[in-house]
């Protein structure tokens, strides 16, 4: 699974490894886009609330101006669990490689180091290092050591097995092929039933069924291999 | 044992824990309750066991789901931000320039070297001026200081001119930090080419009588603001020599470790910038004699110098300095 899927793991100091999934160029290029537009927005609207202030209006601009486009991302990201709006929107976050939470100074060398991503135009630098690693990573995510992440460890099928009837699988399976069952068991509820009844019949020559009734026999399976008892 | 006795078992003991990851979230708080550590190893065994068990993908991404938001909290970098400000402006800021001193006399070679040189040149043929500034730009510049600082400035002015150097200067020193990632040339550049250009307003103005508007008007605020791009100038380069020569270390590792300490000398940049945006604002435009300003002026290049040559010495070396 892990040689296709943008995992990445991260060992903590538990000892426990956790699968974190890497975000590739285009949604952190849309998340991107959004934080643009809220800033230029807001930019827009101060100019239009500003104008009566005359000297103090434009001081007042200047410095917000420079906070927005220099300190957005950095404030944002690290006072706000690792995402600017844009991010947020998009469901990503930024990390420290370790997997801990992004701190001050990796949050600021990656937003520094983003004018050198961003050569020659619109970010084609930090695209190709992109493609350069496995993680998806620019030149400021590699200098400040942090990688953009998904919020959420991907689907996450709320409830178990339901309970129904049992039957121990016809051949010993070993973890693999138990956690395939379950896999599939859990998540029969969200494919469509034609689909479903064409993958369970896949296991014809164990289960002796086609149909609904294959899928039926694998859930009873399934519930055993979970430990549901009769 | 079986997953479903597997959750049955432990459904109290994760319920507790999800129920104290609420109480986190919502308030927001930085520390977890007593036992939450524990929690959260309990959490971790149970993760471990559910995998090598081969139960559901489920459970098995629910349990890392809870784990995350646990490491989440535990390992989030604490920050005593006050005490540590302190402490890096009474030593550890003027130690990492000390310890980056050979950068840093490259930096303000780059920086102040074309300044004398230019000051020479222009010194003793004037028109050299025409080489490295266009004839708008020097007629701008001598308008500029035609008249006392002080002249014809209200308070209003002062706070844009305020927010405007705190743009312009911290821009300047960030791009400069930024283009240190380029194998140090992008800060070299920049360096140069501000000591190009200061260098021939400054020595063109000096020659053509403008010197005391124009000198009383630079020399507080430059105390603060020149040595200041030159360290941003330390910090880039530090990061593109760090690339060039890593030493022991993988590019990539050495590059990460330069750049923490980098944006370290850029935290002290920064807050230089601002005092000296402070004082560009509303001290040198002020109408003071200039036997004042030239004091007040050489009093703070002395004590910058003081600061970085002197301050933090006597409580020797320190580790600290090498902490995120």
């Amino acid at each position: 699974m892990r040689a296709i899927d943008s995992l990445y793991p991260v060992e903590t100091p538990d000892g426990i490894e956790l699968s974190l999934h890497v975000v590739g160029p285009v949604p952190r290029g849309v998340a991107w886009t959004v934080d643009f537009l809220i800033r230029a927005g807001v930019m827009i609207g101060l100019v239009l609330a500003l104008a009566w202030l005359e000297a103090l209006g434009t001081a007042l601009l200047i410095l917000i101006w420079f906070l927005i486009n220099w300190w957005y991302p950095v404030l944002f990201e690290v006072l706000t669990h690792g995402a600017t709006p844009g991010k947020k929107a998009l469901g990503i976050k930024v990390i420290h490689q370790d997997g801990t939470p992004v701190g001050w100074s990796a949050s600021i060398i990656r937003n520094l180091l983003r004018q050198v991503d961003f050569l020659p135009f619109l970010y084609a630098t930090g695209l190709v290092t992109m493609f350069l690693n496995s993680r998806f990573q620019r030149l400021g995510d590699l200098a400040a050591g942090t990688v953009v992440v998904y919020r959420d460890p991907g689907p996450r099928a709320s409830e178990l097995l339901a309970p129904g009837p049992v039957e121990a699988p016809p051949v010993p399976l070993d973890a693999g092929e138990q956690q395939a069952l379950l896999s599939f068991a859990e998540r029969v509820r969200h494919i469509n039933p034609k689909r479903a009844a064409e993958l369970a019949a896949e296991l014809r020559v164990l289960s002796g069924s086609d149909g609904q009734e294959g899928v039926d026999r694998l859930l009873a399976w399934s519930r055993f291999i979970a430990g549901h008892r009769p | 044992m079986k997953q479903a006795d597997f959750v049955a078992h432990r459904r109290e003991r994760w319920e507790r824990y999800q129920n104290q990851l609420k109480a986190l979230r919502q308030r927001n708080r930085r520390e977890a309750p007593r036992d939450f550590p524990g929690q959260y190893r309990r959490l971790c065994n149970d993760l471990a066991l559910a995998r090598s068990r081969g139960y559901s993908l489920s459970l098995v991404q629910r349990l890392q789901g809870w784990v995350m938001e646990g490491h989440a909290f535990l390992y989030q970098p604490q920050a005593r931000l006050g005490r540590r400000i302190g402490a890096f402006f009474a030593r550890d800021f003027p130690t990492l320039v000390r310890e980056e001193w050979r950068l840093t006399l490259l930096s303000s070679l780059l920086l102040f070297g074309p300044m004398l040189w230019l000051a020479w040149l222009i010194g003793t043929s004037p028109e050299f001026v025409y080489r490295i500034l266009t004839p708008e730009t020097i007629d701008q510049v001598e308008r500029m200081y035609a008249d006392a600082p002080s002249s014809g400035r209200g308070a209003d002015s002062d706070i844009f001119m305020f927010a405007f150097y705190i743009m312009n200067n911290i821009g300047v020193a960030l791009r400069t930090f930024a283009g240190g990632l380029v194998f140090g040339i992008g800060s070299a550049a920049i360096l140069l080419f501000n000591g190009l250009n200061i260098g021939a307003v400054a020595a063109h103005l000096s020659f053509q009588g403008y010197h005391e508007n124009f000198w009383t008007f630079v020399i507080g605020h430059g105390a603060l603001e020149l040595p200041a791009i030159a360290l941003a100038g330390v910090a880039g380069a530090r990061m593109g020599l760090s690339l060039l020569l890593p030493g022991q270390l993988g590019r990539l590792t050495a590059l990460r470790r330069s750049a923490r300490r980098a944006v370290r000398i850029l935290y002290g940049v920064i807050v230089m910038l601002l005092l000296a945006a402070g004082l560009e604002a509303f001290w040198s435009a002020s109408a003071q004699p200039a036997i004042v300003k030239y004091a007040v002026g050489g009093t703070l290049w002395l004590l910058m110098l003081g600061y970085f040559l002197l301050a933090g010495r006597s409580a020797g070396p320190d580790k600290s300095v090498h902490e995120d």
